[in-house]
């Protein structure tokens, strides 16, 4: 398989079948693993990095869980590809910078891979549909006891997982909830929300993770801690916060759509007229009209839309995916024209399956 | 109402700083004139990782007098402790054991513990172990029906069956 045929079918993980999918997107777990005796990937030499990539890629091979999987070692990839990559979640940021000795492992799903040389010599992720956390994680968990067996990762009684940065140190693992809170958003108690939530150890941030910006209403929640809880304890504290957020999400749209339902409504069938009709549109301008609509199918207001689409053009409008699908590079203005075309399609499609 | 700068109160504040001053947080709201004259760089703040945010809760009012002198390296891999300060990230596991000292308190801060809990590689736990022969049960299962072999399918649920009770059991 080549990295541009990922492009005809999305992920598995985006097809809203989970649990709670009005609310939450997707769950992931990640797991942070480092090979012992090796130095971390940034203090290594690039004979070390090599040495580290072509272990884990045939460690990999011997498990039941990646032995069937793709291997891409990011040196030959060319950089849209890598950006194509980090907008279906499978590397992160850091890989489109630097990608000499860093490597991806990618079941055919996409809801299981392996980043190779990322801070950590192994990075291991698992993605599921909507909230549900603990079959990520036993996924994810399997992979790693059959990788730690054929791998011998740096470990201490003491201390867990050794992980070159302090904050994954233990166990390694940083689960996370993508979820969608237009709600809380608009009755303007997402910042009390956000400041509990860091109060309470846990981490709140943009649809791209780490230091990126909040668009759409998404947000990404995770935990902080991985030192001295178990991953139960880890998942399952997660698992309590989220529940009271779905709440508190579900308390605001009713709360919208009691006080202030012409308003809500017009927002949301304005905002699927422009993704219906638009000729040219921003990737952020998309997001938030998504959302928009997004709550709207949530709340019953539009009909005919399934979420499963939605989910899929939140991926499908970025500027990487874009290019793949037309099999050329665009520049900004190009690729607002094609989002746009891409939206008209996508969306007249949709509503006609849907009615057949 | 823009929240306005502290230092000035004219300006509205454009910068959320946090400085650690004697172990204790604290936090000010600045604006970009104000930001500047107290010496912060305004041009790269903006998004910052986990690790940025770690090199910048690091004690630096605890330092030992070879520290000082900038002496404190991992014997294993001759990474120097003063780089970690900068990058928030160590140089090889056995980094943890030389700056042993200098570390336990940053975890306290960050993790409220000093003592892995969860999963060892070394053993896996009987609870782990049934765990994962129920999920290779289910592979196999998934197989049986595939082939519609429901005589042996039957028989693996069962077992999962049994398993799963002695997981809740327990």
């Amino acid at each position: 398989m080549q990295i541009r045929d990922m492009v005809k079918k999305p992920a598995k993980w985006l097809d809203a079948a989970g649990d709670e999918k009005e609310i939450v997107l997707s769950s992931r777990i990640r797991m942070a693993r480092n090979i012992e005796d090796r130095r971390f990937p940034q203090n290594a030499e690039k004979e070390e990095l090599a040495a580290v990539l072509e272990q884990t890629r045939s460690a990999a091979d011997k498990t039941s869980a990646l032995g069937t999987c793709h291997y891409f070692p990011m040196g030959n990839v060319s950089s849209l590809d890598r950006q194509f990559l980090a907008e279906r979640h499978l590397v992160s940021r850091e890989f489109l910078f630097n990608s000499s000795n860093r490597g991806l492992i990618v079941n055919a799903g996409e809801d299981l891979c392996v980043m190779i040389n990322e801070e950590d010599h192994l990075r291991i992720q698992s993605f599921g549909a909507g909230f549900n956390l603990r079959q990520a994680y036993d996924r994810a968990d399997r992979v790693d006891s059959e990788l730690s067996r054929q791998l011998g990762f740096a470990f201490t009684d003491r201390l867990g997982h050794l992980t070159a940065c302090p904050t994954n140190l233990g166990t390694g693992l940083r689960a996370s909830l993508l979820i969608h809170l237009p709600g809380l958003v608009h009755s303007k108690e997402i910042n009390k929300l956000l400041d509990s939530l860091r109060q309470l150890h846990h981490s709140i941030r943009g649809l791209y993770g780490e230091g990126t910006e909040v668009m759409g209403n998404f947000f990404q929640l995770s935990n902080n801690v991985t030192l001295g809880l178990s991953e139960d304890v880890i998942v399952s504290n997660l698992k309590e916060m989220v529940l009271k957020v779905i709440g508190f999400e579900r308390r605001a749209r009713e709360m919208l759509f009691r006080k202030a339902r012409s308003l809500l409504e017009d927002k949301v069938w304005r905002a699927y007229g422009l993704l219906c009709h638009s000729r040219s549109v921003s990737t952020k301008e998309a997001l938030s009209l998504i959302s928009a609509v997004r709550l709207g199918v949530g709340m019953g207001i539009v009909k005919n839309l399934s979420l499963k689409t939605l989910n899929e053009l939140l991926v499908y409008i970025q500027p990487a995916h874009l290019q793949m699908r037309e099999g050329r590079s665009m520049d900004a203005h190009q690729r607002d024209v094609a989002r746009a075309d891409y939206l008209r399609h996508k969306l007249s499609g949709d509503m006609h399956q849907e009615e057949e | 109402m823009p929240v306005m700068c502290k230092q000035c109160g004219i300006r509205p504040s454009k910068i959320h700083y946090t400085e650690i001053v004697n172990n204790q947080m604290v936090t000010t709201d600045l604006c970009l004139e104000c930001a500047e004259a107290k010496g912060i760089d305004v041009h790269t703040t903006g998004s910052y990782s986990l690790g940025d945010l770690v090199a910048g809760l690091i004690d630096t009012s605890a330092q030992t007098q070879s520290e000082k002198m900038g002496k404190v390296q991992c014997p294993k891999c001759g990474f120097d402790y003063s780089n970690f300060k900068k990058s928030g990230r160590l140089g090889c596991s056995e980094c943890y054991t030389a700056f042993e000292t200098q570390l336990l308190p940053l975890l306290r801060q960050l993790h409220g513990s000093t003592r892995h809990q969860g999963k060892s590689p070394r053993q896996l736990g009987p609870i782990a172990i049934i765990r994962k022969e129920i999920m290779d049960l289910k592979d196999t299962l998934t197989r049986a029906i595939e082939e519609e072999n429901y005589e042996e399918a039957a028989r693996i649920r069962d077992r999962i069956k049994t398993l799963e009770t002695r997981v809740e059991e327990t």
